[in-house]
């Protein structure tokens, strides 16, 4: 109907034709999506090849710790070639130099006649919020009957490195809390060597993926180097421990630790070892600072409350005056010495 | 924060493209401030004095109305009050925020483009090459026009303005041809400039006695790398974008690492900023010495133009010794290029022998990386680091990741010599061209969800 009025000179009155794109534009991009998809699958079924899984590296979990996803990886083919795992030992890095399980597992076989087979899941910053987080991840996948949980005062500081492992999105989604990128690292192999590529691209992890590896079969990581314990390692050990004793122990740290006790009553035994620590540090934790002795009261009446042992080592007797690696790990006869100690506690506790 | 610029992107082109072609010109010009205020608001006020001056300078340059033409002496006058007007601004703001280019989100944003092309502007109208008078709103969108804004291409006048006032199509092919130069620049950027930044250690330039030859000559090489996939990897975005709008952006890179003379280095490196020093440095300059001796040995004009144009080139990077160092490197460059070919003058119409051309690429870029260093580095700096690339320990052979950047660089720079920039992979099966857009999604994903894209290097100017 003419109405002698001139169409409204603004939006789309009348349409300018200038785009002039016809769906066959779009031909590339959607044969682009499948394409995509189609290598999304063969990726998929490629990264499940053992030859592939073998040749490559240990995929990502897209945690900002290297040394976490080599262990997980660790784990899954320990389990692979000794079809299950007995006790799984976890911990930070005292944890990780500290606890040879091939001697822990001599120790204690040589004193009941049985085989245990164990894991060192250590890990370098492992938190005890890091461990609340990881450990029922742990139990519910791999079912040990055992689990030792190596502990040190530093574990409950205030710590950033801890809460971050416990927040990856995989670690979350095993939890229960769902993101797409858990559900995919948790049931894409290709999407977890994607992660890996991540990695690769991001400076700021690649030092620990640098410093990571060096394991042996059973997680284990034999210290290499023996510092001279001189005045400035010194120096620099208390200054460290001076900086996490500045603030009182982390409520959710103790919420961690609580979270790892709690799977004694869910039918895996835990147990609760102080990592042993260099007797000089000890006397001056004691007399300078309040909190190492306030961290071990609130870790051993937590561990109390739940009725779970918590074991301290007779360091002075089980490890030799050059089994230390530093002021604060082990050595190599350090670590003998105290997984020794270990199998035959181990041992006497079963009855 | 992707997301969001691509939503904007998405809404600003249909919303264009449902436009009548004039009201298409105010909805770009909002969408330039917009992008300018957001990113920039504060120097929002510096860009629209400098355009209402620039329109009002140039309409009394305009040759019709002086009877006298070039001989008018007030015409030259305000043309060149245009030109300190703009120069005084450009050092003003660069010199201002030297030690902070990119405080306050991008603080001065884009000026050393826009300064240059609002000069453009008034030496062609002065000129008389520009001889449709054109509107205030044409003249905003020519300087502020956004998918050039932050860092170039430097338009010349006629040629943008030109598409102002034809009608702006978006057809298959150019959709095409801009979703190419997007894909192109998102991967040079994302996939190849940025992982190679984070590789590169800015310990080995800081503290260079501490490093052998070979690392050091890797950084370095490194790095041009990085400059150039980033700033070409911008240019490619800058001119894709502006093809969904229907507007040409030109050709600011053609593969320099080609380049085999320093004078071809010049038409393949950043052309259109070339272009700019060509026309209204090196010719007016040229065209001075020329006009008191035609010679072709005349002396001044073999060493003025080019030491003049690259000194310009220099200090507008910076106005600091290093910049300008280096600017008169590549003047010298060029000088003894000149030099060389009076010299040995080339047979004329005779192309180059292979093995000329190999040596003459190898030595234009090995010059070329040697001078980036002063570029990059503070004099002092840059000496300590050429000390080191001369006197240093060899060392072991550097890390041989680099490659994968490096590589496939060079990769894209040969696709594009062979198809052009724009249509590099189109003539490519369809199959093969959604293969390899397949295989870069998720390098961008894994690029861009790794760690946030850094600035475009020549953003902050």
């Amino acid at each position: 109907m003419a109405t002698g009025v001139e169409p409204c000179n603004v939006v789309g009155v009348p349409p300018s034709r200038s785009w002039r794109v016809s769906a066959a534009a779009l031909h590339t991009p959607a044969l682009a999506g499948m394409i995509l998809v189609g290598l999304l699958g063969l990726a998929e079924a490629t990264s499940h090849l053992s030859a592939v899984r073998n040749a490559l590296k240990a995929p990502s979990v897209g945690s900002p710790s290297r040394r976490f996803e080599l262990q997980l990886d660790g784990l899954d083919r320990f389990v692979e070639s000794d079809r299950h795992v007995d006790c799984i030992i976890l911990g930070n890095s005292t944890a990780l130099l500290g606890v040879d399980p091939e001697v822990l597992a001599e120790s204690y076989h040589a004193r009941t006649g049985r085989s245990l087979r164990c894991f060192n899941f250590g890990v370098g910053g492992m938190t005890a919020s890091a461990a609340g987080a990881v450990a029922p991840i742990l139990v519910e996948r791999y079912q040990p009957r055992l689990l030792l949980y190596v502990v040190s005062p530093r574990d409950v500081g205030q710590s950033v490195d801890g809460p971050r492992l416990a927040q990856t999105p995989w670690v979350q989604y095993r939890l229960g809390a769902f993101s797409g990128e858990g559900w995919l690292a948790e049931h894409s192999a290709a999407f977890r060597y994607y992660l890996l590529y991540r990695q690769w691209l991001d400076p700021s992890l690649w030092p620990a993926a640098a410093s990571a590896g060096g394991t042996d079969r059973a997680g284990f990581l034999r210290a290499k180097i023996r510092l001279p314990l001189s005045p400035v390692l010194w120096e620099h050990t208390v200054r460290t421990y001076a900086e996490v004793a500045r603030q009182p122990p982390s409520a959710a740290e103790l919420a961690g630790f609580e979270r790892v006790l709690a799977l004694s009553a869910e039918g895996t035994r835990v147990v609760i070892v102080e990592a042993p620590v260099h007797e000089r540090l000890r006397d001056w934790a004691k007399q300078s600072t309040s909190f190492y002795g306030d961290a071990m009261t609130a870790l051993r009446r937590a561990a109390r409350r739940q009725h779970v042992a918590f074991w301290r080592a007779p360091t002075r007797r089980i490890i030799p005056a050059d089994g230390w690696s530093d002021f604060v790990h082990l050595g190599a006869s350090g670590a003998a010495g105290f997984s020794e100690w270990l199998g035959a506690r181990l041992a006497e506790s079963r009855g | 924060m992707l997301a969001l610029w691509l939503a904007l992107l998405v809404v600003g082109v249909v919303t264009y493209h449902r436009l009548r072609p004039r009201l298409q010109l105010y909805w770009l010009l909002l969408l330039s401030y917009a992008f300018y205020a957001w990113w920039a608001g504060r120097f929002l006020p510096v860009l629209v004095l400098l355009t209402l001056a620039g329109y009002a300078i140039a309409r009394r340059l305009d040759h019709s109305g002086s009877p006298q033409g070039h001989a008018d002496p007030a015409r030259r006058r305000w043309l060149w009050i245009g030109i300190g007007l703009n120069v005084a601004a450009l050092a003003l703001l660069r010199l201002g925020y030297r030690g902070e280019p990119f405080a306050e989100p991008f603080a001065v944003l884009g000026v050393s483009f826009y300064a240059l092309q609002i000069m453009a502007y008034l030496f062609d109208t002065y000129s008389g090459i520009l001889k449709t008078p054109h509107t205030l709103t044409e003249l905003a969108l020519y300087v502020a026009y956004f998918p050039k804004m932050a860092a170039g291409p430097i338009e010349r006048p006629q040629a943008f303005l030109r598409q102002l006032l034809e009608p702006r199509g978006v057809d298959d092919a150019r959709f095409a041809r801009a979703a190419t130069l997007i894909a192109v620049g998102l991967t040079r950027k994302l996939v190849l400039a940025d992982p190679l930044a984070a590789r590169l250690s800015p310990d080995v330039l800081m503290t260079p006695a501490a490093f052998d030859r070979m690392t050091l000559a890797a950084t370095v090489l490194g790095y041009a790398f990085v400059l150039y996939n980033d700033f070409a990897g911008y240019s490619s975005i800058a001119r894709g974008v502006s093809a969904l709008f229907g507007i040409e952006l030109s050709q600011n890179f053609a593969q320099p690492f080609a380049a085999h003379s320093f004078t071809d280095l010049w038409t393949r490196w950043h052309i259109t900023f070339s272009h700019w020093l060509r026309d209204y440095v090196y010719l007016p300059v040229s065209r001075y010495f020329l006009r008191r001796d035609l010679r072709r040995t005349n002396t001044a004009n073999l060493l003025v133009p080019p030491m003049a144009t690259m000194l310009v080139c220099g200090l507008w990077h910076g106005a600091s010794f290093n910049l300008l160092l280096w600017g008169g490197l590549h003047g010298v460059y060029l000088v003894l290029e000149r030099l060389a070919r009076l010299r040995w003058p080339p047979a004329p119409g005779a192309a180059l022998p292979a093995w000329r051309r190999a040596a003459g690429i190898a030595l234009v870029f090995s010059v070329s990386c040697w001078t980036l260093v002063v570029l990059l580095l503070p004099t002092t700096r840059a000496l300590e680091v050429w000390a080191q690339l001369l006197t240093g320990p060899i060392g072991e052979l550097p890390d041989l990741r680099l490659l994968l950047y490096m590589l496939p660089s060079l990769w894209l720079d040969w696709m594009q010599s062979r198809h052009g920039e724009d249509v590099v992979f189109m003539p490519w099966p369809r199959v093969a061209r959604a293969a390899l857009l397949a295989i870069a999604i998720p390098l961008w994903l894994a690029a861009y969800s790794t760690a946030p894209p850094r600035a475009f290097v020549y953003q902050g100017f």
